[in-house]
């Protein structure tokens, strides 16, 4: 495949297989926890609404101190964020005639199970297939990376998307609460 | 500072004018009127096809709400007059509750606010700031909403939604959670009513 060009280090590559529907996760209905603990708030009516404001404000203003020392491929990518790094993946892809859409996945520091990459790149699999049976994609594995593991999209040969993982995290999305 | 990349939702629309006015109708009504608001202008939509913003038979159920083209800086969160009662549900989820109408309207990723300024010129009220928790990555802050039939519906979809993401024998890692698609059509209403 000549869209898979030498940059890329694959050691393994698995088919994209085309399912027509979606693998529903056959978990227990259960209720979801944080409905439990629902409570009405009023914040105009806190006491120490100043001091609470000055606080916010020097968070504020460290949280921009950590963007602007933090490269964004070492800073995790939250579920949604992949959604739509996702969807826009494959909406690019099928604009291009005969594209594949391809997805790298690789290791980064400490992440040592053989297994992660393949639970990570499954879990994408599954959100692909919510968007169609149409779409021509392909799964592989990458070189091991230092610092954060990740996902990178490829779309027609080119790189459109690098998702960082949190270390060790199984995918992109929390794990909710039965 | 790092270089953000645009983000993908937030610097584009599909170009109709016609959608585009209605979303910046939307952003009126749910910021102070400098942000951006995703819905039915979303290039993430499909013509007849259920979307992340929209079912296929064309309600568009959710929305997002960005500061700027990079999603990389907050801006205040409003919700409109009639939704007075407000629940917090985590640190980062809301629910506002229209008590004449009874729709709910769903937010994710919202950041408290130690105080809160005063209603924005359509007489919505602040309920905090986008890119709370799940959504403060530099380029992709945002809030999450949908608008629900009532209390009840937003309960049985939510928790639908989240079913993936539970790990249990059969599902042994946190999947995305649903979309919200023609299924649960009943329980959803078309965000462009609040105009």
């Amino acid at each position: 495949m000549n869209l898979i060009s030498g940059c890329l280090a694959m050691s393994l590559i698995i088919p994209g297989t085309i399912v027509t529907h979606e693998r529903e996760a056959q978990a227990t209905v259960a209720r979801w926890v944080s409905l439990a603990d629902e409570h009405d708030e009023n914040y105009s009516n806190q006491p120490n609404g100043l001091a609470n404001y000055q606080v916010f404000q020097s968070e504020q203003e460290k949280e921009q101190q950590q963007q602007s020392d933090k490269p964004l491929d070492q800073w995790p990518m939250e579920c949604e964020g992949a959604a739509t790094r996702l969807d826009f993946a494959v909406i690019n892809t099928r604009k291009l005639e005969g594209a594949y859409l391809i997805l790298v996945a690789r290791l980064g520091s400490g992440e040592v199970s053989r297994t992660l990459n393949q639970t990570r790149l499954k879990s994408v699999e599954q959100y692909l297939l919510r968007r169609g049976a149409d779409l021509k994609y392909v799964l592989a594995h990458g070189s091991r990376l230092k610092g954060l593991g990740r996902i990178e999209i490829y779309v027609g040969g080119q790189l459109a998307e690098i998702m960082p993982l949190r270390k060790n995290a199984k995918g992109f999305c929390a794990a909710g609460r039965a | 500072m790092n270089p953000i990349p645009p983000n993908p939702d937030a610097s584009g629309s599909n170009g109709n004018q016609e959608d585009i006015d209605s979303d910046n109708q939307l952003r009126d009504l749910f910021t102070d009127g400098s942000g951006i608001f995703r819905a039915v202008c979303s290039i993430r939509n499909l013509p007849g096809r259920d979307t992340h913003y929209q079912l296929g038979d064309g309600t568009v159920h959710t929305f997002h709400v960005y500061a700027d083209e990079r999603a990389s800086k907050r801006t205040n969160l409003y919700v409109p007059r009639g939704f007075s009662k407000i629940n917090w549900i985590s640190n980062s989820t809301v629910v506002a509750t229209n008590p004449v109408t009874k729709e709910a309207i769903n937010f994710y990723h919202v950041k408290k606010l130690p105080a809160l300024p005063p209603p924005n010129p359509l007489g919505s009220k602040c309920i905090g700031q986008i890119g709370g928790g799940g959504a403060d990555r530099p380029g992709d802050m945002h809030t999450h909403g949908t608008l629900f039939k009532n209390r009840a519906s937003r309960d049985e979809v939510e928790r639908w939604r989240m079913e993936p993401t539970i790990v249990t024998e059969e599902n042994p890692f946190p999947g995305f959670p649903r979309d919200i698609n023609s299924d649960v059509a009943d329980h959803v209403r078309d965000i462009r009513s609040l105009i």
